[in-house]
């Protein structure tokens, strides 16, 4: 029960994130960030599972590989952007989290372009 | 049906991992726009295969108009049948000619025929069935000149035998005619007015 240890893990961290906003809040900032990385790196060697299964299904619809990396990227982009927006806005940087989401977005719709471009071919030769 | 089979297969296995991948986003901000991405990325899985069903078929129209116009298959058409008209026509005359030979040979095996010359007529039906269907045979025999090729010999009494093939052997004319007659149209299954029998008198 890895959840377990996970909740318990972060509930300790809070309390100590509490305590210490009130003396030390650069502190507590650090240790709100170093859980986070650490339920990250935790959670990581299980999104490989969930990743090969994307690929199998991939393969199994003969799906280009292409567009599920793609995808994968995008997904790791997001949660990056979100991940490092959250910390800013718990330090009370709210205009620097905006700012990452921003950069995030516009890194997805990057990422996303082939797909679009992908797309608007295909309604082309739909078309007569 | 096959091709349809596999379309299906890969909508289903193209919505189990939009799914999925649903399941991974993130809650907030950037979900809408992840929503959209993997939106479009089931629509052109879904798209592409059919689009290529679609294009298929114009391809493959067009691709044997280019081949050549009608007019030059048509032409092509009319080649095939001409050649096989002349086939056809050459195969029967060497049929024939094998068979005038054969049906002269059996003509010469009655005794007091010399020569024998025939001439087949084959049917005129096209059709495959008819092919080599014997419909007449004109037969020209030659008679044997009956001058002494042995000294005569002496009488000779025989107690058994057959009477008919003594006089098989020494019958008239008509009896020659009427034999050969007989022989041609049994051994090549024909009626006896259908062959023809007539004598070409020597010098």
């Amino acid at each position: 029960m890895e959840i377990m240890n996970i909740v318990g893990f972060a509930l300790v961290v809070t309390v100590f994130a509490v305590l210490l906003r009130e003396g030390r809040p650069e502190m507590a900032l650090l240790l709100a960030l170093g859980f986070g990385i650490l339920v990250f790196i935790l959670v990581l060697g299980k999104m490989g599972t969930i990743i090969n299964l994307f690929r199998d299904l991939t393969r199994s619809a003969r799906v280009d590989e292409l567009y599920l990396t793609t995808l994968l990227k995008i997904l790791g982009i997001a949660y990056i952007a979100e991940f490092g927006a959250q910390i800013c806005r718990d330090a009370g940087e709210g205009t620097i989290a905006s700012k990452v989401e921003m950069a995030g977005k516009v890194l997805i719709l990057l990422l996303a372009l082939p797909i679009f471009a992908a797309v608007l071919e295909v309604v082309v030769r739909l078309l007569p | 049906m096959e091709t349809i089979r596999l379309l299906v297969r890969n909508i289903v296995f193209v919505i189990l991992l939009g799914a999925f991948l649903e399941m991974l986003l993130p809650l907030r901000e950037t979900r809408r726009f992840l929503e959209v991405i993997v939106g479009l990325f089931v629509l052109i899985t879904i798209l592409n295969p059919l689009v290529a069903l679609l294009r298929q078929e114009p391809l493959l129209g067009f691709e044997i108009q280019e081949t050549g116009s009608k007019g030059q298959l048509e032409a092509i058409l009319d080649q095939g049948k001409d050649l096989q008209k002349v086939q056809s026509a050459q195969s029967r005359a060497a049929y024939g000619e094998q068979l005038e030979k054969q049906i002269a040979a059996l003509a010469r095996m009655v005794s007091g025929v010399s020569q024998a010359k025939a001439a087949v007529q084959f049917s005129t039906d096209p059709s495959l069935e008819a092919a080599g269907v014997i419909e007449r045979v004109d037969l020209v025999i030659k008679k044997a000149e009956q001058e002494p090729i042995v000294e005569p010999v002496e009488k000779v009494e025989v107690s058994t035998g057959s009477v008919e093939q003594v006089e098989q052997f020494t019958g008239g004319d008509q009896e020659i005619l009427d034999q050969v007659q007989e022989n041609v149209a049994s051994l090549f299954g024909l009626r006896p007015e259908q062959v023809s029998v007539t004598f070409e008198k020597l010098r």
